[in-house]
């Protein structure tokens, strides 16, 4: 069942159990099912105080954290998948960074040097971190042994981003066996990455 | 006995050396094999006899049936599954009623006999008594997760075959190395039960949480909610009883889970209670288990320390 909730009040639920009605246990038993596909939100609805304690135990159990309200004997559970589950959502937005250059923006080198020492180490403290970060051209400077932002970079592979370095500049460059962090990616992997992203900011 | 101990069964005093002890349950399913069902919901109906350290001689059917919806050769099943059980237990069937109901549901009346001096109430349980458990807990909320369609039979087939298994052995050994009080773990769970038995004989319990035989699925179940309503009945009529302790919560679940032909729960003498165990498991029982012992009662009211 799939039914966006829009009424002002309302919380918003990816998914509602009717569990009214239902003799014990089919009230957990249909949470269950629908829990295991993890939705983020969900909400219960039961008609008796030991569907209502069963569902919670339950849901506890499967990471989701329960509020209840009660109304004429009738009790709506909003359960919502706990902050572990949040943070893992975060990391796999799919943002993609395209990175052009060993500098960033353009007009001046040594300015667009610093901007680039400033950027990753910032992008490793957001909450909101992209899928997958893509060198091409200059940027695949970014990758190899002495690069400036090495640390930065192998602490967002170490927080579940992905680093795509393109094969073809690093050959260009004869940086290819110098490569320290990141996979080394080709043509058409960067074309897949972007063209399935939600969202591309290109540096 | 008075209907102040409530004790399991009643007692009729037949001569100096003999009474008879009558007692009757029945109950819908909680399995999906007709046979089956029978056969618990005999042993059940037999179970508050061998409590009592008696024999069931005859039984009688008590029957509801949807004539209308189910077929005969069901019925047949749940009455062949009880007949063999009664005939195992060496009682005989002499009759029975039916009549006509939506939902099925099957027991017995029952009459046994007891010797007087083997006769074991639920009354004398001494402070210092080691308590003993028969059977594992759980088939609550086993039945529970299989009327959901969590489990099938086949997974939960030992707690099925354990329900379907009279309490006999355990009644026979009991009375042979002679014990204090005893009563079954049925519908009330075995902290309801205990209750019963501790205000009756006017004591306290303490239990050893990690000595309770429960069985390993109904632990894992009840964590994700699959715990019948009367768990939690029986929970709020005990709630002035019972000192939970750090108990957690799924194991609290299944103290409190009714049973349904549950094991004997006894009291011994300490100095008995080594014999008791051991010939238990000779006569080939090996559930059993000493779960505590009974201590004075506290400010008037029996109460169960879980530790």
């Amino acid at each position: 069942m799939l039914l966006r909730l829009s009424r002002r009040g309302e919380k918003k639920v990816s998914e509602i159990v009717d569990g009214r009605g239902r003799p014990c246990p089919q009230p957990v038993i249909m949470t269950k099912k629908v829990l295991e596909k993890e939705p983020s939100k969900v909400k219960v609805l039961v008609d008796n105080q030991v569907a209502c304690q069963n569902v919670t135990r339950l849901a506890e159990k499967m990471g989701y954290e329960v509020e209840i309200t009660e109304k004429e004997s009738e009790f709506s559970l909003y359960l919502s998948k706990g902050e572990k589950r949040e943070r893992e959502v975060l990391t796999s937005t799919s943002t993609v960074f395209l990175i052009t250059s060993e500098v960033l923006g353009r007009g001046g080198d040594e300015l667009g040097k610093v901007l680039s020492r400033a950027f990753f180490p910032t992008l490793t403290e957001t909450a909101s971190r992209p899928r997958s970060l893509i060198f091409i051209n200059t940027g695949v400077r970014l990758v190899v042994e002495d690069s400036p932002v090495l640390d930065s970079l192998r602490s967002l592979v170490d927080l579940g981003v992905e680093i795509l370095a393109c094969g073809t500049c690093l050959d260009y460059f004869g940086l290819k066996d110098k490569v320290a962090v990141g996979t080394v990616s080709n043509m058409y992997d960067i074309v897949e990455t972007l063209t399935t992203a939600d969202k591309v900011i290109s540096l | 006995m008075g209907f102040e101990t409530s004790d399991d069964a009643a007692i009729y005093k037949l001569n100096g050396k003999l009474a008879l002890i009558q007692t009757v349950d029945f109950f819908p399913p909680i399995v999906d094999t007709p046979y089956l069902f029978g056969q618990i919901a005999a042993a059940n109906a037999m179970s508050d006899v061998y409590a009592m350290g008696g024999r069931p001689v005859t039984a009688m059917n008590l029957v509801a049936f949807p004539c209308g919806t189910l077929g005969q050769d069901v019925l047949a099943e749940i009455l062949r599954g009880g007949a063999e059980k009664i005939k195992e237990a060496g009682a005989v069937v002499v009759g029975g009623h039916s009549i006509e109901d939506k939902e099925p549901k099957y027991g017995l009346a029952v009459s046994g006999l007891v010797e007087i001096e083997n006769l074991v109430t639920n009354a004398q349980a001494k402070v210092g008594d080691r308590l003993v458990l028969t059977k594992p807990l759980g088939m609550g909320i086993l039945a529970t997760a299989l009327k959901g369609g969590e489990v099938d039979e086949g997974e939960i087939m030992p707690a099925i075959e354990m329900a379907a298994t009279l309490n006999r052995t355990a009644a026979e050994v009991m009375t042979k190395i002679g014990v204090n009080a005893c009563t079954d773990v049925t519908g009330f769970g075995l902290l309801g039960h205990l209750k019963i038995l501790l205000d009756a004989s006017g004591v306290g319990a303490q239990i050893k949480a990690e000595d309770v035989p429960v069985w390993p699925q109904a632990v894992s179940l009840a964590e994700i909610g699959l715990i019948p309503e009367g768990c939690y009945h029986n929970e709020e009529d005990l709630q002035n009883s019972v000192k939970l302790g750090s108990l957690e919560d799924s194991l609290k679940s299944v103290f409190f889970d009714p049973q349904t032909s549950g094991g004997l729960l006894i009291s011994v003498s300490r100095q008995r209670s080594d014999e008791l165990v051991n010939a238990l498991k000779q006569a080939g029982l090996n559930t059993h288990a000493v779960i505590g012992e009974v201590v004075p009662q506290a400010g008037g009211v029996g109460v169960i320390e879980i530790v």
